[in-house]
């Protein structure tokens, strides 16, 4: 098991090498490459910086941890510092083991934690000036300030930098919900009214109160207006690992928020919308039942439509979110190929 | 308590240093205390924290952590490596 920091050009062969052996009949890589544009700006160059002791302690960890998953499975990391032009290789993961499976799953699993956990930075030069990659202002402010969330190549644009890995085998207990897991959650909270102010927005505020463990990155208020609720919500899913939506789930002609956000939908999470309603019987009887709200999945963010009126909002964020979130992103981010073991 | 505090990427910008003695009151500190100290010495912090980590001692550390004198601790902005 090997792990490089290294400030000059990455040798693929060299990590390769480092996990091939006679008992391995199959090697997977992983090349992570800096793109030419990222979110729509063009890329000039990019700076990779480190706490370079703890990146190389991070990276051995996350190896050894995987190796323990996944007996027989060697691997090694090639990490690039430094200043890098498009088309350079920024990191190399190899994974070996006897059968294919295996390597593809640690091979995904080896660059989703280092892209979570290893304490390595990228300051991108485009042609606007300088952006800390993955920094967006913790102050949650309605109309917020742009996010730059995306890493810069083709890699699994992983937002995440949770520590609650879902482990790869099955059988083993989840671990307990730390405040540090919450908080490394990414939520953007959108009100959909036609009325609503950023003065008047309370359920809005009830969201962000709710959810406020949580790292609410941005605070939206769009119109009644099915497009405007779409575009909002794609910039939203690329930038959160949940977007929580309040209003336009009702009846009324005005009503689209169900329509826009369930277009978008890769999934649906069915059971959201019966719970939501289940609660809500218990307050306004059938009426219950005129409720709309759902829940779904946008690649691997989760997003939630609730009821306008902000007790609903506080309801559903603090009884049926809230509860949720550690727990379902650490799912969406879990690597594939589980069931092939 | 005096720890050593270290900043990275944008925190470092944020501070306008690169590491620091921290003296973080209290009769038995934690992390949360360590950032309480951080947001108070470094206006450019405050309120910034929320999406920050904390690794003391080169291991990420959760809130409730005990620190102890001289202890190393690192402002962790979301990483972005890959």
């Amino acid at each position: 098991m090997t792990v490089w920091l290294k400030h000059e050009p990455l040798s693929v062969d060299e990590v390769t090498a480092a996990v091939a052996h006679p008992g391995a009949g199959a090697v997977v890589l992983f090349l992570g490459v800096v793109r030419e544009e990222n979110e729509g700006r063009r890329v000039r160059r990019l700076d990779y910086t480190a706490y370079e002791p703890m990146a190389l302690a991070e990276m051995r960890r996350i190896v050894e941890g995987l190796a323990a998953e996944l007996p027989g499975v060697r691997l090694a990391v090639a990490h690039r510092l430094g200043e890098l032009a498009v088309g350079d290789l920024a990191v190399v993961c190899a994974a070996s083991s006897k059968h294919r499976p295996d390597a593809f799953t640690a091979s995904r699993a080896l660059i989703d934690r280092i892209k979570a956990d290893v304490p390595i930075w990228k300051r991108e030069h485009g042609e606007d000036g300088p952006v800390w990659v993955g920094w967006v202002d913790a102050r949650c402010t309605p109309e917020g300030h742009g996010a730059h969330a995306h890493a810069s190549h083709g890699a699994h644009a992983s937002h995440s930098h949770s520590h609650a890995h879902e482990p790869l085998e099955p059988g083993r207990a989840p671990r307990p919900e730390t405040a540090e897991a919450k908080r490394a959650i990414r939520v953007v909270t959108v009100t959909v009214s036609d009325t609503r102010t950023p003065e008047n927005d309370t359920s809005g505020q009830a969201l962000v109160e709710e959810l406020s463990e949580f790292t609410c990155v941005r605070r939206e208020l769009v119109r009644d207006d099915p497009e405007a609720v779409r575009e909002v919500l794609r910039r939203a899913a690329a930038d959160a690992d949940a977007v929580v939506l309040t209003g336009g789930t009702g009846i009324a002609p005005r009503d689209t928020t169900f329509e826009a956000v369930t277009a978008l939908f890769d999934r649906t999470l069915d059971g959201f919308g019966e719970t939501f309603r289940r609660l809500s019987w218990d307050e306004v009887g059938p009426r219950a039942m005129l409720s709309r709200a759902t829940a779904g999945i946008i690649g691997t963010t989760l997003v939630f439509a609730l009821p306008g009126s902000t007790n609903a909002a506080r309801l559903g964020a603090r009884a049926l979110v809230a509860p949720l979130l550690v727990h379902a992103v650490a799912l969406l981010r879990s690597p594939p190929d589980k069931e092939s073991r | 308590m005096r720890v050593q505090a270290l900043f990275f990427a944008v925190t470092r910008d944020l501070a306008g240093v690169a590491e620091a003695s921290v003296d973080v009151p209290g009769d038995a500190p934690t992390v949360a205390d360590f950032v309480r100290a951080i947001e108070a010495a470094y206006p450019g912090l405050a309120g910034r924290m929320a999406s920050v980590r904390i690794a003391r001692n080169e291991r990420f550390a959760s809130l409730d952590v005990a620190l102890a004198e001289g202890d190393v601790l690192a402002l962790v902005p979301p990483v972005s490596g890959g």
